[in-house]
């Protein structure tokens, strides 16, 4: 992954302008579908390309509790929730990691709650994490 | 974001080639992006992979079925505005440059919905991407 933002330094300076983002928790440019949040985990893998970590993707309100190790990358978007006609924007974050870790759920299950993949044991709302 | 950083500190040496800089919180780098024409960043794109080493697409997320890549040295997302339509509603739109994979297009096609180059098999909706 290195590789690919060394990279985009060359690829910006032949663009000819370059907007530097401020460490923002919260982008509005950062990909979320409210309703299929695997659709992240996609994104996060490069459409497959890299499928050696553990993903983790949940809507805020979602987690009762979490914990990770070795994160390699982790990030937060904005959005409207999955058919709310309230046009609120909700939380929505995901971490990807390669080492241990648990997430428990709260609330409903479903991708537009939660989404995640690699190694793990799940029992029911409690998933259980092991390196990879 | 990792990216955030790493442009921070690629920013001098992209002032010293460009003379420009715009410095924005939640600005995506993204002001020449034409969502009638995906080939405008295709364009772009081409210009980073000067020796044809990759294949490259541009895709609307809505009009992509499937995609699978391997490989991949640098991808993107930016949410722009959707061509020709007058609510003014946001879409999503990603890039990939990798070494093989598919794609498979869902609804119309035409640059506003993908745009792709490299060295590929064709059929209808399907993309098969060969290395190069």
């Amino acid at each position: 992954m290195m590789k690919a933002f060394a990279r985009t330094a060359a690829t910006l300076a032949v663009a000819g302008a370059v907007s530097v983002a401020a460490p923002a928790v919260a982008s509005a440019d950062e990909f979320i579908e409210p309703c299929d949040l695997s659709s992240k985990i996609d994104e996060l893998q490069g459409w497959g390309s890299d499928t050696s970590n553990n993903i983790m993707v949940y809507k805020a309100t979602a987690r009762e509790s979490s914990h990770f190790e070795g994160v390699v990358e982790e990030g937060t978007a904005k959005a409207v929730p999955c058919d709310n006609v309230f046009p609120r924007n909700h939380d929505y974050h995901w971490v990807v990691f390669s080492g241990d870790g648990e997430f428990v759920r709260k609330g409903d299950g479903g991708y537009r709650n939660w989404a995640f993949y690699g190694s793990f044991t799940r029992d029911d709302n409690v998933v259980t994490f092991h390196a990879r | 974001m990792r990216i955030g950083k790493h442009l921070a500190v690629c920013a001098a040496a992209v002032v010293a080639m460009t003379g420009a800089v715009t410095v924005s919180a939640a600005q995506p780098a993204a002001a020449d992006f034409d969502a009638c024409d995906l080939r405008v960043k295709l364009a772009e794109l081409n210009a980073w992979d000067a020796e044809d080493q990759y294949n490259i697409i541009v895709w609307k997320d809505s009009a992509k079925e499937s995609a699978h890549f391997n490989g991949v040295v640098e991808q993107g997302h930016t949410v722009a505005g959707e061509c020709d339509n007058v609510v003014g509603e946001d879409a999503d739109f990603f890039w990939a440059i990798f070494e093989d994979g598919e794609f498979t297009r869902k609804g119309d096609g035409g640059y506003r919905n993908w745009a792709f180059r490299g060295h590929f098999e064709r059929d209808g909706n399907h993309v098969q991407f060969l290395s190069r």
